[in-house]
């Protein structure tokens, strides 16, 4: 183990490096050209790569090396085998010879064997040091893809500048060739009115005396030489023509040639950018591993600590008994000469036990060294783990406390008594985390309930005269409704009971997601059914409850699904599984989706009779369906597949898990951290709520003692954190009906709004009357809630009060008008024996102390 | 009444004593203590609002049943002309309005057909949440309706009690504004403490334990302690009045009977509440629509019909205006369970000695219509137009800053 931990430590040195650099160039700080900086990379991996090559080699050859030493332990072992039968065939005389060889060979397969487990040894070493070197090289190579991606990317950047730039130049050459073409169009023309004026002139001579044809001469001449002079300039014109058009062919090869370049460059930089990313991963993925060895190792470690400690702990205890026997014998002893014997025999003792005290001693503060190391690196994972699956950042053990380890209790449960908030403490942040969130290591509640298919009605009833149809619906609904109603005392029980609160606490959030009510159908059964569902899976993949819903016969009824034919749609389901159930309101799917959905969800329906999903073929639209951009003959089945694939599903369940367990007011981008963890594992939620119950945020102000509880929520939390025994549960049914939460009928299928809709001015009154007669009602033992705790003073009982039932503190001045209505109560010692009447005083204080507004918070 | 900005003695002092700078100083739990009793001026004016929640498919209340259109799309849900109230040659009342139809006839009852906003939601949720906030993005608004028309129009009157929503199982969201978080109970006689079982000593730590005038919006604490204080503030005298009240009609034994009842104790015995709030639900009628409409109307014919007849004979009907609203109408087609699906614009009515009697605005077109699949009717009259008149022109406040925008009136307040 500390091997792999100081490996691992010099590695993350390493890392840092090559980050830091990385990070220089990627913010082009680099005093270094980019070049140089991965030509040092290169080389830094090159000998990285050399040096785990060469361990492997090793690795490789000494595989080669077991295996001939194998083969030649085989093959002597044969050749003893021969040996043994020649000896039992053979004559009395050749035995000697015979027996010798067979020494001989057994000589040499001794020191085979003895090679054979050097060999082995060996490669083991070579096995980890090929290991070690290889993790090592991770980070060199990722610093070298890092520094090779940032070049690939410059020169892209300036490849693409360039094919820019002679992109331009081609443009230029392109304009020039048509300057130079107008140009030559210009003394084309200008040469051909030369020509005209040179032949009018000559034609003028003709006929002209003396002085007239010296002048006509004259300009004769000076039209020759102009049109000399213009054909000069369309020479030179033709030439530049030329010219032109050889550097536009230039500029347009070099323009080619740029591009491609820069396809070139683009290709080259996708391929390191992966691999880079690759390389990344790679060095994330091993660190992860390597964190995951040390805590595993730390342990195990721990663990065979803790049998030392054991032994030396039985030692100590033996050796105390062997000294206070040899006192005892001593002190008893008269006779001087006995008694010199006994009190020597004790002080050896003595000194024996006090050796097997320090050693126990040291045995002890191993462990506690051990559990110690254990949380720093159950910390470290918990980083790790962030930077492979994304999520929230994980808060430090050292910042656990007894107000963490309540607000963990009160949310990731309902509550607990002050004594198991202190164990929850003890454990430490990890071990406090798993305890809720791994619920498979938990025992299952054992508090069971099978509701029979009871019909509430039979459809011939209708037919029958009405007092005879009131004798059948009754005869069929009030059994009905006996058992929905013993189903919500089951339920109730289990929050209250259950050593798996969060599977309870989350199975009401889902019921309160996917809000069915049971007052469409009247069907326990089916409703059982769908609350089972939750508790299947609601600590443990959501897509497979999304799944679920969708084949879930009291979804199916409650949505009007059952009435969702092919050509005669019925949109209800379809609306509310994007909108309420997966991606939420303006999580990117249109009207036009929707219909869609509704379509894919058309003959998924039920049987009445036995509360079974059923679908009929006969009435599932068979044509194509375009959702969320996907075309195809789409079923239900694919309709979630395709929920699943979408982005934002993730996002919004993680938001709205955020809400219920943390506060109701959380940043974008906590829900998309979220939302990365639900992504990478699957839609499985253990993960995800156990970064959530990690993170710094769950534990800040802002969420800790801010939500507002749910009716449900408050009164299982009264019952859990004052440990009240044998509950009626009837009682917490009506009153959790009354402030406003009858489970199995959310007002509608938006569910519970939550948050601040469960209080107005009437329900505010309502909760703290309830709440009244719940602590009234049910036999709350106050004096032995508070038997551990010295309360000599009525401030001191209000305070203990406070911690057990209350997340926020009341003010002062408030505790204080409490602390006067309790008055002076006899000294705790004779509690036991007025229990009755201390227990009346203890409670009208609690029942003052529900009724205040931070009461309604945990 | 608009013109005047403090409307009454008390909100003079309150506002007046905010202006020589001593109401700032002044501890909002003695404001609020001091207002716990007050009482309504005489001839203080009260609107009800009447949730119609679900909904609410208003060609079966408001029934074209002289347009062809309508004969041809709606099969099973279809009124008969025979059947409707006519108003006018186009429109009818459905056939279980018959008290309305006769406030109709006394000029007590006035209807305001497609009435909805530009880019409908059909979600329910977002959809009230639009009606009741007025704001296109209402995911991003604080405050509702009514409680920044109080803001607007009764500012620095700290009375817990100005807007009270009855039968409501949660506060909504269009009571709460900024100064104002609204009331609201589902039935005045659980509206009470009782866990000081009548004990004085036990009461006192509770009032201590919730002091009135603590807390706000900001934080989920505050939120409590602000709604602890007003319940504590106002529950006895609320109580008191429903508990003591003699009807002068029998209502129906409705939950919307039973709430109205409640609301016309209350304006009866000069409750200082300007606003109230109740509902009716179940209009989100995909199946079998003919049948729970018909119920709905009932109901609502029934209860509205009571409580104005009970208001006439209290002498208190001339200052009370109700007003009905719905998240949205439904299609005009139906879909295939003999129900209709989410639509767009819906139908609103207003009752009372203060409207203007009669059908205002336009009907809105059953074949020009919007969205795809079965189609929903377009809006002809935005419903932040009806709100404007009725804040502008009824309760006295001012709409542009209430609906953070100006909409024209409908001529719908006499």
């Amino acid at each position: 183990m500390k091997k792999i931990f100081h490996i691992k430590t010099q590695r993350s040195g390493l890392w840092t490096l090559a980050l830091a650099l990385a990070t220089c160039v990627g913010l082009g700080m680099a005093a270094q050209p980019l070049e140089e900086i991965a030509k040092t990379k290169i080389a830094a991996a090159k000998v990285a790569t050399d040096k785990t090559e060469a361990a492997n080699k090793k690795v490789r050859e000494l595989i080669v090396t077991q295996a001939n030493a194998a083969r030649s332990y085989s093959d002597t072992s044969r050749e003893l085998a021969a040996a043994k039968k020649i000896l039992a065939k053979s004559e009395a005389s050749a035995k000697p010879a015979a027996e010798k060889k067979i020494k001989d060979i057994e000589t040499k397969i001794a020191a085979i064997k003895k090679n054979k487990a050097n060999i082995d040894n060996q490669l083991k070493a070579a096995r980890e040091q090929y290991t070690g070197i290889r993790r090592a090289s991770y980070p060199v190579v990722a610093a070298k893809a890092v520094a090779e991606k940032a070049l690939a990317e410059k020169r892209l950047t300036d490849s693409k500048n360039h094919a820019k730039n002679t992109t331009k130049k081609a443009s230029a050459a392109q304009a020039a060739l048509k300057t130079a073409k107008a140009n030559k169009i210009v003394a084309d023309k200008s040469c051909k009115d030369c020509a005209a004026k040179a032949a009018l002139s000559k034609k003028a001579i003709v006929g002209k005396k003396d002085a007239a044809k010296v002048a006509a001469d004259k300009s004769a001449k000076e039209a020759e030489a102009k049109l000399a002079a213009a054909k000069k300039v369309i020479a030179e014109k033709n030439n530049a023509v030329k010219k032109a058009e050889k550097d536009l062919l230039a500029a347009n090869a070099a323009a080619k040639k740029a591009k491609d370049q820069a396809s070139a460059a683009a290709k080259n930089f996708s391929a390191k950018n992966s691999a880079a990313k690759i390389a990344e991963d790679t060095v994330k993925g091993s660190n992860l591993y390597i964190a995951v060895r040390a805590v595993d190792d730390a342990v195990k470690d721990k663990t065979s600590a803790q049998k030392a400690a054991d032994k030396t702990s039985r030692a100590e205890a033996k050796a105390g008994k062997i000294y206070a026997a040899a006192k005892k014998v001593a002190d008893k002893t008269s006779d001087e000469k006995a008694k010199a014997k006994a009190v020597a025999k004790a002080t050896a003792a003595k000194s024996a036990w006090d050796k097997t005290v320090a050693a126990n001693k040291s045995a002890q503060s191993a462990i506690a060294q051990k559990g110690k190391l254990i949380t720093t690196l159950q910390d470290q994972l918990a980083n790790e783990l962030v930077k492979v699956e994304g999520g929230l950042k994980p808060m430090a053990s050292s910042a656990w406390n007894y107000a963490k380890a309540r607000h963990l209790m009160v949310r990731a449960g309902f509550g607990g008594t002050p004594a198991e908030v202190q164990a929850l403490y003890e454990m430490g942040l990890h071990k406090a985390v798993a305890h809720f969130v791994e619920i498979y290591q938990q025992p299952v509640a054992g508090i069971e309930f099978d509701p029979a298919r009871l019909r509430r009605s039979e459809r011939w009833a209708a037919r029958l005269p009405w007092d005879e149809r009131q004798y059948i619906t009754v005869k069929h609904r009030n059994p009905e409704r006996r058992q929905q109603a013993e189903m919500r005392r089951w339920w109730l029980q289990r929050m209250a009971e259950s050593p798996r609160p969060l599977q309870e606490k989350l199975t009401l959030f889902w019921h309160d997601h996917f809000a069915v009510q049971y007052q469409k159908r009247y069907r326990t059964y089916m409703l059982f059914k769908q609350n089972q569902l939750f508790r299947t899976y609601g600590v443990d993949n959501y897509g497979a409850m999304l799944r679920g819903v969708v084949h879930d016969p009291a979804t199916i009824s409650y949505l009007d699904n059952n009435v969702n034919y092919k050509g005669n749609g019925n949109e209800n389901l379809g609306r509310e599984i994007l909108e309420l159930f997966s991606m939420g309101e303006g999580g990117g799917y249109s009207e036009d989706d929707l219909r869609e959905a509704s379509r894919s969800l058309t003959g998924y329906n039920y049987d009445s009779w036995t509360g079974q999903f059923r679908f009929i073929a006969s009435r599932h639209d068979n044509e194509s369906k375009k959702i969320l951009g996907s075309t195809g003959n789409w079923s239900g089945d694919d309709l979630v597949d395709i929920i699943l694939r979408q982005p934002a599903t993730a996002k919004y369940i993680s938001g709205k898990l955020f809400k219920f367990l943390a506060h109701d007011a959380p940043y974008d981008e906590t829900m998309e951290k979220m939302a990365e963890v639900m992504r990478y594992n699957s839609y499985d939620l253990r993960p995800v709520l156990k970064n959530l119950f990690l993170s710094e945020e769950f534990y800040n102000d802002k969420s800790m003692g801010s939500h507002i509880k749910g009716p449900v929520e408050l009164a299982i939390g009264a019952i859990r954190d004052l440990g009240i025994k044998e509950v009626n549960y009837a009682s917490i049914d009506a009153a959790v009906n009354q402030m406003g939460q009858m489970l199995f009928e959310p007002p509608n299928v938006a569910g519970w709004n939550e948050g601040r809709t469960w209080i107005n001015a009437e329900r505010i009154l309502i909760r703290y009357n309830q709440m009244a007669k719940i602590l009234e009602q049910n036999n709350v033992d106050l004096v032995d809630l508070l038997k551990n705790e010295k309360v000599d003073s009525s401030d001191k009982v209000v305070s203990q009060l406070v911690k057990a039932c209350l997340v926020v503190k009341p003010d002062p001045d408030k505790c204080k008008a409490l602390a006067e209505f309790l008055g002076k109560l006899p000294p705790q010692s004779e509690w036991e024996a007025k229990k009755n009447e201390i227990n009346a005083k203890l409670r009208a204080v609690l029942v003052l102390l529900m009724s205040s507004p931070d009461s309604q918070l945990g | 009444m608009s013109k005047l900005t403090i409307n009454t003695r008390r909100e003079f002092l309150t506002q007046g004593l905010g202006l020589i700078g001593v109401g700032a100083a002044l501890p909002y739990g003695l404001i609020n203590t001091a207002m716990a009793g007050s009482k309504a001026e005489p001839g203080q004016r009260v609107t009800v609002i009447l949730q119609l929640a679900g909904g609410h498919d208003a060609l079966s209340a408001l029934v074209p049943y002289g347009d062809p259109e309508y004969n041809k799309l709606r099969i099973e849900t279809r009124i008969n002309e025979k059947e409707v109230h006519k108003l006018d040659d186009y429109a009818g009342l459905h056939p279980n309005m018959k008290g309305i139809k006769a406030m109709h006839d006394e000029g007590r009852f006035a209807a305001i057909p497609g009435v909805g906003y530009p880019e409908t939601n059909f979600s329910h949720f977002t959809a009230t949440d639009i009606w009741e906030t007025a704001e296109h993005n209402p995911t991003r608004a604080m405050f509702g309706w009514v409680g920044k028309t109080c803001d607007s129009a009764f500012k620095g009157n700290r009375d817990p009690k100005l807007a009270i929503a009855v039968g409501a199982g949660k506060t909504p969201r269009a009571l709460v504004g900024k100064e104002h978080p609204g009331l609201s109970f589902s039935n005045p006689d659980s509206y009470r403490y009782t866990g000081d079982r009548g004990q004085e000593a036990r009461n006192k730590v509770f009032r201590k334990l919730n002091m009135a005038g603590k807390g706000g919006f900001s934080s989920n604490a505050d939120f409590i302690k602000m709604t602890a204080g007003n319940a504590n503030a106002s529950s006895d005298q609320i109580r008191k009045m429903a508990k003591e009240y003699k009807p002068k009609v029998d209502y129906p034994n409705t939950p919307l009977g039973r709430n109205l009842k409640t609301i016309a104790a209350l304006i009866a015995s000069g409750l200082s509440t300007r606003i109230y709030h109740t509902q009716l639900g179940g209009f989100d009628t995909h199946s079998g629509q003919r049948l729970n409409h018909d119920r709905l109307m009932l109901q609502l014919d029934e209860a509205i019909t009571a409580f104005y007849q009970d208001l006439k004979a209290q002498k208190q009907d001339h200052r009370v205006l109700t007003m009905t609203m719905s998240e949205f109408g439904r299609r005009v087609k139906e879909n295939g369970s003999r129900g209709t699906d989410h639509g767009a614009a819906s139908a609103l009515f207003l009752f009372g000695a203060g409207v203007k009697s009669g059908i205002h605005g336009k009907h809105p077109s059953l074949t020009d219509l919007q969205g795809g699949g079965g189609g929903s009717l377009k809006h002809t009259v935005d419903f932040r137009s009806v709100y404007a008149s009725v804040i502008d022109k009824w309760i006295g406040g001012k709409s542009e800053t209430a609906l953070g925008g100006k909409y024209p009136h409908i001529d719908c307040i006499a």
